[in-house]
């Protein structure tokens, strides 16, 4: 197999594997709105699936060094690749993460407009995780730039959580989803990160150089 | 040939070549080329068969001049002197510009003769075992040829005859070594000694080596000039410099297209 293959079959594994981290994210994302313990169950057992696609990028991208000692734009393609795969793994661990949290939460007390805000932001981390993917299988910098700009929106929803918390009171059982709810957007504004770095990567492929969005 | 360095400029650069083209009889090898080589720095001339590397850096301490028919136009500078210029002896710049070749090329003699042969060309007669001792130290090879230093070179493995050579070389005190593909005839063991010598010489001299090696390129230099051929009208091929610049550069974003698929591998 030729160098050009190798890398075309490890970039084609990448968005085999982007497609099920989205699968698992949509279903994680609206698990949580529903509070669908069987759903989220789901999500969590087919993470093994994406850790497998992990570890397989990761292994074809280290025999690749080995063997072709890649250079110029076959060593900054096959690297952004298993940059992204990593990202992706942690795209993947947060579906878990948000399947964990609905098993949590689901018979807790939850103030309907913090829920929201949740739920919003799952949605924003779809979003952006999507948009990254494709800018990076595309090779578009227009729109990993724009895509990355959105994370600016999961900033503002991350505080806009942290402001209303204090207005609320209740009993223990709120207390108890509200600090799961709290750890859960932490969680999420760090999807929106990785995202970010995807778009850095897409960028990076265009340009030639590296930069921080 | 006293060196003469009248601008900080000069300093860092050891050639500053312009517009060099080199021939055959009619036959143009390489053409127009212009570059400035740093100092202390290891600058790999790499390319495909025939663009002319071997021919350019020959001219670099006039070589050619030992080919009839060969003629060198344009100016190369040395350290602030030009190369060519009717007052300068070329058996001077051959004790100050050191060559190493491909085939290692020992004298059919001791060790020390090898060593000191040079040596006594150049009148440098003063302290000849110091001067022994100091090169093969320099060269990495001492202690392994310190107590055999009767016996013919031609005994020693390949990669211990180039390490002689490079001791040869470096024994007449020149300023810089050029070497021409120094480890294509050495088993990777002996090339990877090379390599770490060039990375101990370079802090004294400066250093060009020509290679068709992309790793061992992209491993010693610090500064790489890639080649090619390109037809003319006449339908024969003639060397150019396509891209010259800081090794990393060269082989994780090169400017060029040709530079990308020569060094990829992906070349004609
Ligand atoms: N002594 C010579 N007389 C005539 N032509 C020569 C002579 N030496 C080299 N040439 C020609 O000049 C061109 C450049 O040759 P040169 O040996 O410099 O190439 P090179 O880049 O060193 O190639 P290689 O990688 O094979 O060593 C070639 O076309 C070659 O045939
Ligand atoms: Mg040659």
């Amino acid at each position: 197999m030729s160098l050009e293959h190798k890398i075309n079959n490890l970039e084609t594994d990448l968005h085999i594997m982007g497609t099920l981290v989205l699968e698992s994210l949509v279903s994680a994302v609206r698990a949580l709105e529903d509070k669908d313990i069987a759903k989220a169950s789901v999500v969590i057992d087919k993470d093994d699936e994406i850790d497998d696609a992990y570890m397989k990028i990761d292994q074809d991208w280290f025999e690749l060094m080995a063997t072709e000692q890649p250079v110029a734009s076959d060593l900054r393609l096959s690297t952004s690749i298993l940059q992204a795969s990593l990202h992706l793994e942690r795209l993947g661990d947060l579906s878990v993460y948000l399947g964990k949290t609905t098993h949590e939460i689901h018979d807790l007390p939850i103030p309907e407009s913090l829920h929201k805000i949740v739920i919003e932001m799952g949605d924003m981390v779809i979003d952006m995780a999507s948009s990254a993917l494709e800018s990076l299988k595309n090779r578009d910098a227009e729109l990993a730039l724009s895509t990355a700009r959105k994370d600016e929106l999961i900033n503002s929803l991350y505080n806009k959580m942290l402001n209303e918390v204090p207005n609320i009171s209740g009993n223990k059982d709120l207390y108890s989803g509200l600090f799961r709810l709290i750890t859960c957007v932490r969680t999420l504004e760090r999807g929106g990160d990785h995202a970010v770095d995807i778009c850095e990567l897409a960028s990076f492929l265009v340009t030639g150089e590296f930069k921080e969005f | 040939m006293e060196t003469k360095i009248t601008t900080k400029k000069e300093l860092d650069y050891v050639f500053t070549v312009r517009d060099v083209s080199v021939s055959y009889g009619d036959f143009t090898a390489v053409k127009n080329v212009s570059m400035d080589m740093f100092k202390n720095n290891i600058t790999a001339f790499i390319g495909p068969s025939g663009c002319g590397k071997s021919t350019l850096i020959r001219s670099f301490n006039r070589m050619n001049d030992l080919i009839p028919n060969a003629a060198v136009n344009g100016e190369i500078n040395y350290q602030g002197i030009n190369l060519y210029d009717k007052e300068v002896d070329p058996v001077q710049v051959r004790r100050r510009i050191g060559m190493v070749f491909q085939k290692p090329n020992p004298f059919p003699k001791s060790i020390r003769e090898n060593i000191t042969f040079g040596l006594k060309v150049n009148n440098m007669t003063d302290n000849l075992d110091d001067r022994v001792e100091k090169a093969l130290t320099q060269a990495a090879l001492w202690d392994e040829v310190k107590n055999d230093l009767d016996k013919n070179a031609l005994d020693l493995s390949g990669g211990q005859q180039q390490r002689l050579c490079i001791a040869r070389t470096i024994a007449v005190e020149p300023d810089t070594i050029l070497m021409d593909e120094p480890c294509s005839a050495l088993d990777p063991v002996a090339t990877k000694k090379i390599e770490d010598l060039m990375q101990i010489l370079v802090k004294d001299f400066s250093i060009l080596i020509v290679t068709h090696n992309m790793q061992q390129a992209s491993r010693v230099s610090n500064y790489c000039a890639f080649f090619t051929t390109k037809a003319t009208d006449d339908g024969r091929r003639t060397g150019e410099l396509v891209e010259y610049s800081d090794t990393k550069t060269m082989f994780t974003n090169p400017s060029e297209s040709l530079t990308e698929e020569y060094i990829s591998g992906r070349f004609g």
